[in-house]
């Protein structure tokens, strides 16, 4: 499903030099399959996140999506696949302000012509938006806001989940409640996921947990 | 001897303000005189057609002064002269097109002060002009007039600053040729012009300010020159005296300053009849003495100027000795082309009157 | 002072990061004080150059002296004047001659030798006679720069006249108050001009006990006539200036809009930074000070450039007015422009005035609140709605103003505070209007189209950025289309009077050796000669302006048509009726419009014979002329003035190819080539000088709409900027460009059409303004208003070019940025 190969990125510092955040990383993550990627701060996870997702390039090596090869793909064929096969959940939550909690829903399901009500009407439910879905982002609370974007994320069904912290601003309570309805979901869509995170509370919702570290994906925290 | 012609040349800057070294103008005046008419010897004078303009020659010019008395015996003084340039050889008389340039210069000198005046105008308009029949001399309303061809009896009006000026002008004395029978050499070279003069015109007048008018007598001064290319290279300026002498006699004596010191002397003695007798360089003796510094105008700038305001004038020959001074230093005539004119006393005063004028300090 | 300092370093620091904004605050001050200051500075140079017009060439002529029959002042008795010791006196010449090329050139000329000294002394900046050249053959011809550029000439040209005769080598250069006067001595002028008489004396000031001595000295044919023009040129301008000031306030209005965008947003960017430094302890009252010390120094900056750039632009400007001004008034401006002190100070204070309201006031605000919890600029679109009602509300508020005013309106001022207070509601107006369209067009889509619907709550977030642009948008395009109509209108109105006017074949000019009866008498005459007029005048002073009397032949065929715009009934007929008892005249539009005078009133006019009253039949058209002027027959005109001065004479032909005929008889009844002037020259000057008059006009206007453009440039910068990490995110969703750019542009193209639109009603209703209400109140000229599409369309495309501009630029910069904006999504903002 997902596989990364000899991977590298380093960020270019305003003086010249350059600092190695990943170095000829591998990492493979199968369909269905869930994973927790733990660091510290600044060890990289994130960007190994955004390079997974094309939203960055990578410096060297490949990243294969269902096979195909991020680095073979121009924008607009990027775009295709962020809308088809990938979903993003970011910290932020990144719901379309002017858009109702309904149609935030819907985006990228509708974008990908993948609407499908019924699974929408299971997903409302359990995420309990039932009553918010006439409201605006601005009106939910913070755990409500990452429910509509884990229903977004999940409606059209992406072969691949990517979050980032997507529990980062919310409290102790909510965050439980959001992982675990998150992780059972993605296990319902089929979904493969792969979650960037500093709690290894959080970590343990998912099935693998991998610590990055000096650039490279050690198995057990400690190496 | 009276080059004023140079300022002629620099009427157009009464427009421009043009700050012309004087040293320029003199340049404009040594110009090339080819396609005027020449001065040569030998000339037949005839008058009174004489008396009217010359357009042939570049300049002319009528030039009267007066020295007079008041009512207190105070020294008054009356300067008016008409110039007159053809602009280009080949004169154009009538009409707005005419080349014939006109400058006029006035003063009044009066125990209170010296007040000088200058105009321009162009001629063929009639606005400036001089007439055979019946004499008349004019720019504007500064005129001379006479009733007859000849010049006098006649009446001399004008206006300088707020005064009015009203004069009869008479004489019955022969005109006086200057130099040989009217011609007037200026140099060693060929600069000369025709010159004649009446030394002996009686005249009686009023100047009148704010309403009170102050009645003046005593003796004027004519002189007639015209010429084509007056002035030397190496000539920079002059000294001019026209005396009255109690006894009836007239002097006039120039000296052309040379740039090596040798100057060029020339004048005239004049009996009260009216015959005269050249006078030469070597019957001349010149010699400034005291200098005073005046405040002048030059350009309209105030500038303090020395000049040499008194001389000894000899005549060996003749076994005369004068000594000359003026009562009235400030006598600036402060024109485009500036120089010092004014009443000069012979001996304080006792041995009779004058015009001095310097030019080229 | 050290916290003021840094708080200042802090404010300003934000420029540094957003250049773009500084750049568009600055691009927006310098083109609102840029286009007024021109204004004003052009403004203030003509009325410097009325109050010379009581100077002949830099010389005070507070008399002219004139022949009573207005045929000119011999030589003979300006030198008898001369001679009687008027010193004050001098002599000019002036007329118009026409090139073998059929231009026709203003020409003066005096006898510099004896222009008063003393007067001229004073004059330090003018160029002297310093040359024996300009009096003596060849002579010279001195030509203002622009008209030799006009003439194309080249310095030391001969230019060739139509009667045969050659003006003097050109020499590029100017005397004060030459004007657009070609300057030369009286010898070649009058040659030029095939003249022997100079047009009048000059005379500077003089005491009264003088001037009752020149009075006495002057001989029965001359007259002293006391010098008002100064007077009469302020007065008579004062509308023209007038209108091109409120046109200048205009464009400062579009500028400070676009000031009013750069600052909406940097104060968005700017809140943290005030948070902070109110968080650090820097007090408010400090901060409100470093306030104002940046608007300080953002109006002495802006100002400062503004100036610069509306002193060079009132260099590129100036020819084209003080052309107009020579023609329509006979001003004579001066092309030496100082910018005065006046000028720099006010364009100062109304730059500070500006950014007070636009940048110190709001920022002020921002202090006084609370710390706003942070929320995106896109959620704004909440409260917008109740700023988008009281706009409206306002909006309604003013039109019921400007209904309520319009009756009331009487003067100039008044006319364009009324303009203004529309073209204000107008434009507060529009936001709700924009918002209307968007809800429509939400409507008028499908249901379920989901990116329909995207696409229209999008919207709803970039109203309240746009609205603004769309605002200045709006003023620009009305002022355009409103001025466009104006001037169109005027076009046709004055093309059919001056089809009308000028029916005959050929003018005659007067004070020429022309004479009228030698050429009846020739019997072959009546073989080509189809009708004459022959047209007198005499010059009065009415209500304390000057008032032509324009004596004419009240059966010529061009009498007959005249444009009767109000009429008596038969008015024709009794004003051909020589009625002693009611002297019947015709009179021009101004005298009702600027004189207050109505059909059937009576006119006390001082005739020879005293006070006599004329009784208005009729009013006509008569564009263009600044004077109060009357129509009465010859007959009836040579009754109370027995010597008018000849005006011209027009002759109808009964074939145009008689022309050859008529031009011979024309000289053998003793008028010269040149003397004469075929209907289509005088038709195309005088279109010549309208078209000039309304070039100045058209370059604000036009500058007017390009700072429009700006602003929506710098709305949509700012909007870009604003919302790139937005535009990431959606990138993060799958929305591909085609998408993003349909979000983008769909309202923008949408908002623009709707503006173009009410620009349109809009546009309408100012034209109908300025031409039956503001341009009867300015010249008194009344005209049918005419409206035409073609501008319109014209500024339809013209709008979508400046928006296609505008989206090409934002393009590049999002494909630039984007990447990057990717890159650090979900980092911590």
């Amino acid at each position: 499903m997902l596989e990364l190969i000899q991977l590298s990125k380093a960020y270019r510092q305003p003086d010249g030099y350059s600092t190695p955040i990943l170095s000829n990383l591998n990492f493979q993550l199968g369909a269905g399959q869930s994973a927790a990627l733990l660091g510290a701060s600044g060890s990289g996870k994130s960007t190994l996140l955004h390079l997974i997702a094309g939203l960055d390039k990578p410096d060297a090596g490949h990243i294969l999506i269902q096979q195909q090869s991020l680095t073979d793909l121009t924008e607009s064929q990027l775009a295709q696949l962020r809308r088809t096969t990938i979903s993003l959940i970011f910290q932020q939550f990144y719901l379309i302000s002017t858009l109702s909690v309904a149609d935030n829903i819907r985006f990228q399901a509708q974008l990908a012509k993948r609407y499908n009500a019924q699974w929408e009407a299971e997903l409302i439910e359990r995420l309990d938006l039932t009553s918010q879905l006439q409201k605006y982002p601005h009106q939910l609370s913070g755990g409500q806001q990452q429910r509509v974007a884990i229903a977004r994320a999940l409606l059209h069904k992406p072969a691949l989940v990517l979050a980032d912290e997507p529990t980062g601003n919310l409290d102790e309570h909510s965050s439980e409640q959001v992982m675990a309805l998150l992780s059972e979901l993605v296990k319902q869509a089929g979904s493969s996921l792969l979650m960037v995170t500093h709690s290894k509370v959080m970590a343990g919702y998912l099935d693998q947990q991998y610590w990055l570290k000096s650039g490279v994906l050690h198995s057990k925290e400690s190496a | 001897m009276r080059i004023r012609w140079l300022c002629l040349l620099l009427c157009w800057s009464a427009i421009s303000l043009a700050e012309s070294a004087t040293q320029e103008v003199y340049q404009v005046l040594r110009q090339d005189a080819s396609g005027y008419a020449a001065v040569t010897p030998h000339r037949t004078f005839n008058f009174p057609a004489d008396h009217s303009p010359h357009p042939d020659y570049r300049i002319e010019w009528w030039y009267i002064t007066a020295n007079l008395t008041d009512p207190e015996g105070k020294p008054w003084g009356i300067q008016w002269t008409l110039f007159r340039q053809s602009l280009t050889p080949k004169p154009i008389l009538n009409g707005w097109e005419s080349n014939q340039m006109w400058m006029a210069h006035a003063a009044l000198s009066t125990p209170n002060g010296y007040f000088p005046a200058q105009r321009f105008a162009r001629g063929g308009i009639g606005q400036a002009s001089v007439e055979a029949q019946p004499f008349a001399a004019w720019l504007d309303d500064w005129a001379w007039q006479s009733h007859s061809a000849n010049p006098f009896p006649s009446i001399l009006k004008f206006t300088v600053a707020d005064w009015e000026l009203t004069f009869e002008l008479n004489s019955d004395k022969p005109w006086v040729l200057q130099g040989d029978q009217g011609y007037n050499q200026k140099s060693a070279g060929n600069q000369a012009s025709y010159y004649y003069s009446q030394p002996h015109i009686s005249i009686t007048g009023t100047a009148t300010r704010q309403g009170k008018s102050t009645p003046l007598t005593g003796t004027a001064w004519l002189d007639r020159e015209w010429s084509s290319q007056p002035l030397a290279p190496n000539q920079q300026g002059w000294d001019w005296f026209s005396l009255h002498f109690k006894d009836g006699y007239a002097l006039m004596v120039y000296q052309l300053r040379h740039t090596d010191g040798k100057h060029w002397l020339s004048g005239s003695w004049i009996t009260p009849a009216g015959i005269s007798q050249t006078l030469k360089a070597e019957d001349i003796v010149l010699t400034p003495q005291t200098s005073q510094t005046i405040e002048v105008l030059k350009q309209g700038q105030p500038l303090r100027l020395t000049l040499p305001l008194a001389w000894t004038l000899e005549l060996p020959k003749l076994n005369k000795r004068w000594q000359i001074s003026t009562p009235y230093p400030q006598q600036w005539m402060a024109a485009q082309f500036p120089y010092w004119e004014g009443v000069v006393e012979v001996d304080g005063g006792k041995n009779g009157m004058g015009y001095m004028e310097l030019t080229g300090y | 002072m050290s916290m003021l300092l840094l708080s200042l370093k802090a404010l300003l620091s934000h420029y540094w990061r957003y250049p773009w904004q500084a750049l568009f605050l600055l691009v927006g001050l310098c083109a609102g004080v840029g286009l007024w200051s021109a204004v004003q500075v052009i403004n203030s140079h003509a009325r410097a150059s009325y109050e010379q017009a009581n100077q002949v060439l830099g010389t005070q002529a507070h008399f002219w002296i004139r022949a009573a029959n207005g045929t000119g002042v011999s030589t003979q008795d300006y030198t008898a004047l001369r001679r009687l010791g008027f010193r004050e006196v001098y002599p000019v010449v002036q007329g118009i001659i026409t090139t073998a090329t059929n231009q026709r050139i203003p020409l003066i000329a005096t006898d510099p030798i004896v222009l008063p000294a003393e007067v001229l002394q004073t004059n330090t900046s003018t160029v002297a006679f310093n040359d024996l050249a300009f009096i003596q053959p060849p002579y010279q011809a001195w030509f203002p720069p622009d008209l030799a550029n006009e003439l194309n000439l080249t310095a030391n040209t001969r230019v060739l006249l139509k009667n045969g005769q050659t003006l003097p080598p050109a020499i590029l250069q100017t005397q004060a108050q030459q004007g657009r006067q070609v300057l030369l001595d009286i010898a070649p002028a009058l040659k030029a001009l095939q003249r022997s008489t100079l047009s009048y004396l000059a005379v500077t000031p003089l005491s009264s006990e003088r001037q009752t001595q020149l009075e006495q000295a002057l001989p029965p044919h001359l007259r002293l006539i006391p010098n008002r023009q100064s007077l009469d040129l302020t007065q008579l301008t004062q509308s023209l200036h007038t209108q091109l000031t409120a046109m200048s306030l205009l464009s400062f209005a579009v500028g400070l809009f676009i000031v009013f965008n750069a600052v909406r947003f940097s104060l968005w960017y700017r809140r943290p930074t005030l948070r902070t430094l109110r968080l650090i302890g820097v007090s408010v009252q400090t901060l409100m000070l470093a306030i104002g010390l940046e608007t300080v120094i953002w109006s002495i900056v802006g100002s400062s450039l503004g100036l610069l750039i509306g002193y060079g632009l009132s260099q590129i400007l100036l020819p084209a007015m003080s052309a107009s001004l020579q023609s329509l008034y006979g001003a004579n401006i001066g092309s030496h422009i100082i910018l005065q002190p006046t000028t720099v100070l006010l364009a100062w204070l109304l730059t500070l005035g500006g950014l007070i309201i636009a940048l110190a006031l709001p920022l002020w605000q921002q202090l006084r609140l609370p710390v706003l919890p942070s929320h995106s600029l896109s959620t704004y679109w909440l409260t917008d709605q109740r700023t988008r009602r009281y706009l409206l509300l306002a909006a309604i508020g003013l039109s019921i103003l400007a209904l309520v005013l319009y009756p009331l309106i009487s003067t100039l001022i008044q006319g364009f505070i009324l303009l203004g207070i529309v073209l204000l509601a107008g434009a507060w107006a529009l936001p709700s209007l924009l918002a209307l369209s968007l809800t429509l067009l939400e409507r008028l889509l499908p249901k379920h189209s989901f990116q329909g619907r995207w696409l229209i709550r999008d919207g709803w977030a970039q109203l309240p950025a746009l609205r603004t642009a769309m605002m200045a948008l709006l003023l620009a395009l009305t002022a355009n289309l409103g001025v466009e109509a104006l001037v169109g209108s005027f076009r046709t109105a004055l093309s059919d009077w001056l089809e009308q006017r000028l029916s005959s074949d050929l003018y005659v000019q007067g004070s020429s050796s022309f004479d009228l009866a030698t050429l009846r008498a020739n019997p072959s005459t009546a073989t080509w000669l189809k009708a004459v007029n022959e047209r007198t005048q005499v010059t009065l002073r009415y209500q304390d302006q000057p008032l032509v009397l324009r004596g004419l032949d009240h059966s010529a065929p061009d009498t007959q048509e005249l444009g009767i715009t109000q009429a008596l009934p038969q008015t024709i007929n009794l004003w051909r009726n020589l009625d002693t008892q009611q002297n019947w005249v015709l009179a021009n539009e101004q005298l009702h419009f600027l004189g207050s005078k109505q059909i059937g009133e009576k006119l006390e006019l001082q005739t020879p014979q005293g006070l006599k009253p004329f009784t208005i039949a009729a009013f006509v058209h008569d564009y263009g002329n600044p004077y109060y002027q009357l129509y009465i027959p010859n007959r009836v005109l040579k009754t109370y003035w027995p010597q008018p001065e000849p005006w011209n004479i027009s002759l109808w032909l009964n074939n145009p190819s008689d022309l050859p005929k008529a031009e011979q008889a024309l000289l053998n009844a003793g008028a010269k080539a040149g003397d004469w002037t075929v209907q289509q020259t005088i038709k195309a000057a005088s279109m010549k000088i309208f078209e000039r008059t309304f070039a100045m006009t058209a370059a604000i206007n036009s500058l007017t709409l390009w700072v429009a453009g700006i602003a929506l440039l710098a709305a949509l910068m700012a909007i870009l900027q604003e919302r790139l990490p937005e535009f990431a995110q959606w990138r993060a969703l799958g929305v591909n460009t085609r998408e993003q750019w349909l979000v983008m542009s769909v309202p923008l193209l949408l908002w623009a059409s709707i503006t173009w639109l009410v620009a349109l009603p809009l546009g309408a209703l100012l034209s109908w303004l300025l031409i039956h209400k503001l341009n009867v109140m300015a010249f008194g000229w009344s005209m049918p208003l005419l409206w035409s599409m073609r501008p319109a369309g014209v500024l339809a495309l013209m709008t979508l070019g400046v928006i296609a501009i505008t989206l090409v630029v934002v393009a590049w910069q999002l494909k630039r940025q984007l990447p990057q904006t990717l890159a650090r999504l979900g980092g911590q903002l």
